[in-house]
């Protein structure tokens, strides 16, 4: 074969495709070569020189992991030359290292002293102080914060450059540099400034010494003593795989677990660092009811009581439709099921969210719509196989961090280019991407211009109406036509006015495009489609159909009960708007803080507090909780068990590390107490118990395919109908409202890319990488205002005002801000109403 | 019955003669408590943690003396101390779990864990056989006291770990090499 070639490793014959290296065909053979730098992801350098082989005719060792196998070649691994080649090397590695095992926080797992054990010398011959870098007089130890989560040292390198590698070929940033030459190499951050980037955690985790070393796990505990419990990342909805490292109750960090469909052993910041938020001592220790106006710490018998009382004389007094139910998108499959059944079955009523971060979510059509477009999703792993992705509608990198690693990687291929859509330009915008800023709240033109330049239509009008330059559009189109494309469609596409007619407009678009391109829908959260195939949305029922009688009665059938509530719940806007003018008599908040995060806070408090009775679960005490009359603690992800389906469509199952700290409980432990006392009469005694029911749910619905599910890890095979999709002739562009003079800019908002809500901002080192809100601003606005970075100014809507720092930001659209929605203590939701679309701001500098 | 006699006489002066022997040796019995035994250099007793000759403490917490202990009683949690040291936070011994085998005394890489020569310390709580840092920094002072006290060398800085290890001065001494 001529892509083939055949050589032999100690004389064993061994065949690999041509360009795979000698440490490949080792491999192969299950011939372990010691290596430091080289990592499968990335690009040979040959920095350590730890893989030396002998090579039969080559005049020196060779290093394995960069010299291709070439035909006919004889390899010697453990040849007595090879073998004192190696120890050469770790001699030479070790005569700068310094003896500081016992304080070092990788010691335990350090790839230097297994090499050392297994290959190194047995002493040292060198009597010399070694080499030191001192980054400040101030420390005896020369540990020195690179960033506001890494800390480094210097002295225990081995210049391998992982670190500046994984930043540069895979998260594609400049973020980290090595600097000078031989031993005064220093690691840094360019022009001096601190290490930021928002994959920073994987340099920790990949070096092979202990030079580089997160802040919260750093002087913590030793490695050895940890236990390891695989889960899955809550906190985006890529559903990365990670390890939880723990010791008794105490979460001490979070690892990657290596999933090749999945992450490929990457983890962002957000997960690693966010997900410690768990092991936060604010959290809420002890179920709280309302007693004379103030929140009093009880037990569970009697906080459950409580609620189950009050909501029963609620039910009594306003009937079931007067009682909703808002989940959010973290909960796992298990619990949504259950939430959706005490809903429906027990309490009685089709009042069920988990959406409530956005005001305009899609309704019941448009869900079923969306979730057509999962029958022919594509797994992350096939992105390289598309000509172009067209990006419309979310910052994926905020969104998907991991995902949008599988886009830089399909662009660094050389195959694919992207093609990204946002109101601003976002940091996957920064590579080499083709990037359009339209308006804010400017998809529906947008699209309309696309699609009609497409078609050949003029665009002059809608292409004005979205904020685009019409030949810039022209461009797209002529640069997609014909093409094999994925259209990746975000949340603003669809958590939208005119979201029914966006996505009419993608899937006319996307059938205008070449044979093959698909529509992917990302959606943001870490269990939002579990949430929507297991009925936590009002139209759909669990199993993923459509809440009609056909599907109600096959429900009816498995819960063993004779009907249930007919069709036409309210979703959260309709709910809290319903509340808020006194007609709810009972909200029971599952995880969800509308009040922190409605984009209408003046409703969303009117809402709770007008609410006769209202009960929140959470982890830790929110505003909206602040509100309530009974506050239950929820364990969060290390503490339970269950499974999510990720926005890919994969299901994933995690185990729990340790039992819920404090006296919190498991969402579905509390969810089944509460539904015992309100005369449900099933009992489970764990979440498989609960999985195995809504398997055979799922099976008589016959919309996902959950039959290997055990297994875990399983990209879902879905079967959803089609629905009809609106003709487009009548489709005419809307021109946005434009800012007046005495509000003159655009308010967006959105999350960080470090946090997730107000979860990650309890985790320890999160205040440092991301500290405090921030109104983020154009220079070139800022320029025109004389504001500098750091001033503090007040922004004021027609609903109210705010005062906060600024930061400049070039990647705004000019003549818009953004506040991150992050923070709780910003209250950035008391500047937005509900009644319009965008929100008018002024600035002033105070 | 003659025999038996017999052999009744001779057999008592071989007894006595033992006791013979022994009535005029020095006796083993010691009158302890009042009489302190005098202990082989193997002796392993009470832990103390040491200290460098500025008065710090040398352990640093690396956790190895509660890896390699069989009883699993020692526990400990580091922090960082105002000079970026790392340093015990919490280490706790349970001497009434611990079965004196030495392990931490070997496995310590930093000299800082013994096992002294002291074994009275019996009581009267479970508890109170759980051993802060505190306490067992005490232990070391005591028996570092005790000894110069006996040496008469109360104002001699030198401590017996000085030949093994240089002490590091405040001011950091291998910064000087750099220099």
């Amino acid at each position: 074969m001529p892509d083939q070639v055949k050589l032999k490793i100690e004389d064993r014959d061994v065949t690999v495709d041509k360009g795979q290296t000698i440490l490949d065909a080792a491999l192969k053979l299950g011939i372990i070569v010691p290596t430091f730098c080289w990592d499968p992801r990335l690009k040979p350098i040959a920095a350590c020189r730890m893989c030396l082989v002998e090579v039969e005719k080559a005049p020196k060792l060779v290093p394995s992991c960069a010299v291709p196998a070439i035909e006919g070649m004889v390899v010697k691994v453990f040849s007595e030359k090879a073998i004192r080649g190696r120890k050469a090397v770790l001699e030479f590695i070790l005569s700068n290292h310094p003896l500081d095992c016992p304080t070092c926080d990788k010691g335990g797992e350090c790839i230097l002293q297994d090499h050392t054990f297994n290959h190194g010398p047995t002493g040292s011959r060198t009597i010399e102080p070694r080499n030191r870098t001192i980054f400040d007089e101030k420390y005896k130890f020369d540990d020195f914060p690179l960033g506001p989560v890494i800390w480094l040292n210097m002295n225990r390198c081995i210049f391998c450059f992982k670190c500046t590698r994984i930043i540069k070929e895979i998260a594609g940033d400049d973020d980290l540099g090595a600097f000078n030459r031989g031993y005064h190499t220093i690691l840094h951050g360019h022009k001096n400034r601190p290490f930021r980037s928002e994959f920073s955690g994987n340099t920790v985790e990949n070096c092979p010494v202990g030079a580089l070393v997160a802040n919260s796990f750093r002087y913590k505990v030793r490695s050895w003593l940890l236990k390891k419990t695989p889960s899955v990342c809550h906190l985006c909805g890529d559903g990365c795989n990670i390890t939880l490292w723990h010791q008794g109750q105490k979460l001490f960090r979070i690892y990657s677990r290596w999933n090749r469909n999945v992450d490929n052993g990457l983890l962002c910041d957000r997960g690693r660092f966010g997900g410690l938020y768990a092991d936060s001592d604010r959290r809420l220790r002890n179920p709280k009811i309302r007693r004379e106006g103030k929140l009093i710490d009880t037990t569970w018998e009697e906080a459950l009581d409580f609620v189950a009382g009050n909501l029963e004389s609620i039910r009594a007094k306003f009937t079931a439709a007067g009682i909703g139910v808002i989940g959010n998108e973290m909960l796992s499959n298990e619990e949504t099921y259950l939430l959706s059944r005490i809903a429906r079955r027990v309490i009685g009523t089709n009042n069920i969210d988990f959406r409530f971060e956005d005001k305009f979510t899609p309704s019941t059509d448009l869900n079923l719509k969306l979730l057509y477009f999962l029958v022919k999703r594509i797994p992350f792993s096939k992105f390289g196989e598309f000509r172009n992705h067209l990006i419309i509608g979310t910052d994926t990198e905020v969104t998907h961090p991991i995902m949008t690693l599988w886009l830089k990687r399909a662009i660094s291929s050389g195959r694919s280019k992207c093609y990204a859509a946002y109101h601003r330009k976002t940091d996957f915008t920064l590579h080499p991407v083709e990037s359009i800023e339209y308006f804010p709240q400017g998809e529906y033109n947008f699209l309309l211009a696309l699609y009609s330049a497409l078609k050949g239509k003029s665009i002059d009008e809608s292409a004005l109406a979205s904020g685009v330059a019409s030949t810039l559009i022209q461009r797209w189109a002529e640069l997609l036509k014909g093409s094999k494309t994925l259209l990746l469609a975000g949340e603003a596409l669809y958590n939208n006015p005119r979201g029914s007619e966006n996505i009419d407009l993608l899937k006319a678009i996307c059938d205008l495009l070449g044979e093959g391109s698909v529509i992917n829908i990302p959606y943001d959260g870490s269990n939002y489609l579990g949430n929507l195939l297991w009925g936590a949305t009002p139209g759909i029922l669990p199993g993923g159909s459509q809440n009609d009688e056909e599907n109600r009665s096959i429900i009816c059938k498995e819960w063993k009960c004779d009907n249930l509530p007919e069709a036409g719940g309210m979703d959260t806007s309709q709910m809290l708007t319903a509340a808020s003018e006194g007609k709810m008599g009972a909200l029971i908040f599952f995880g969800s803080d509308p009040v922190g995060f409605y984009p209408d806070r003046e409703i969303a408090t009117k809402a709770v507090q007008n609410a006769s009775f209202k009960v929140a679960c959470e982890t830790f005490l929110t505003e909206t909780g602040k509100l309530c009359d009974a506050v239950l603690p929820l364990a969060p992800f290390p503490e339970c068990s269950g499974s999510l389906i990720s926005s890919e469509g994969r299901l994933q199952f995690f185990e729990k590390a340790f039992d819920p700290a404090y006296s919190s409980a498991e969402g579905w432990r509390i969810i089944l107490r509460l539904a015992q006392r309100l005369g449900f009469e099933g009992d489970y005694s764990s979440p498989s118990e609960i999985w195995s029911e809504m398997a055979s749910i799922a099976d008589k619905c016959g919309k996902v395919d959950y039959k290997q599910s055990q297994y875990g890890g399983q990209f879902l095979k879905m079967d959803f109908a089609a629905r009809a999709f609106s003709n487009l002739d009548g489709f005419q562009s809307s021109p946005l409202p434009s800012p007046t003079a005495e509000f003159p800019m655009i308010l967006t908002y959105g999350a960080s890319v470090y946090q997730k809500r107000n979860l990650t901002a309890y985790a320890e080192s999160m205040d440092k990488i991301d500290p405090g809100p921030k109104l983020y601003i154009n220079p070139d606005n800022a320029a025109k205002m004389k504001l500098y970075e750091g001033d503090t100014v007040r922004v004021s809507s027609t609903k109210g005002s705010l005062t906060m720092k600024s930061a400049f930001d070039y990647r705004i659209r000019p003549g818009t801000v953004f506040i991150p929605t992050n923070f709780q203590e910003a209250e950035f939701n008391s500047l937005l109403s509900s009644k319009s679309d965008l929100t008018f701001v002024k600035i002033e500098r105070l | 019955m003659v025999s038996f006699l017999k052999t009744v006489i001779k057999a008592i002066p071989v007894g006595l003669s033992v006791t013979f022997k022994n009535i005029f040796r020095k006796p083993t019995t010691l009158e302890y408590p009042e009489v302190k035994p005098d202990l082989s250099p193997q002796y392993r007793g009470l832990h103390y943690l040491a200290r460098y000759d500025n008065g710090e403490e040398r352990c640093v917490c690396c956790g190895l003396c509660a890896a390699a202990c069989p009883a699993d009683c020692i526990y400990m949690e580091p922090y960082e101390n105002e000079r970026g040291e790392r340093k015990a936070r919490i280490y706790i011994i349970n001497e009434i779990r611990c079965i004196f085998c030495g392990y931490c005394e070997e496995a310590c890489p930093e000299e800082a864990i013994f096992l002294g020569k002291e074994f009275e310390f019996s009581k009267y709580e479970i508890p109170d056989f759980i051993y802060s840092k505190e306490m067992l920094l005490g232990n070391f002072d005591r028996i570092e006291m005790e000894r110069r006290k006996k040496l008469g060398m109360e104002f001699i800085r030198k401590t017996r770990f000085d030949f093994r290890m240089p002490t590091p001065s405040i001011g950091d001494s291998e910064s000087s090499i750099e220099k």
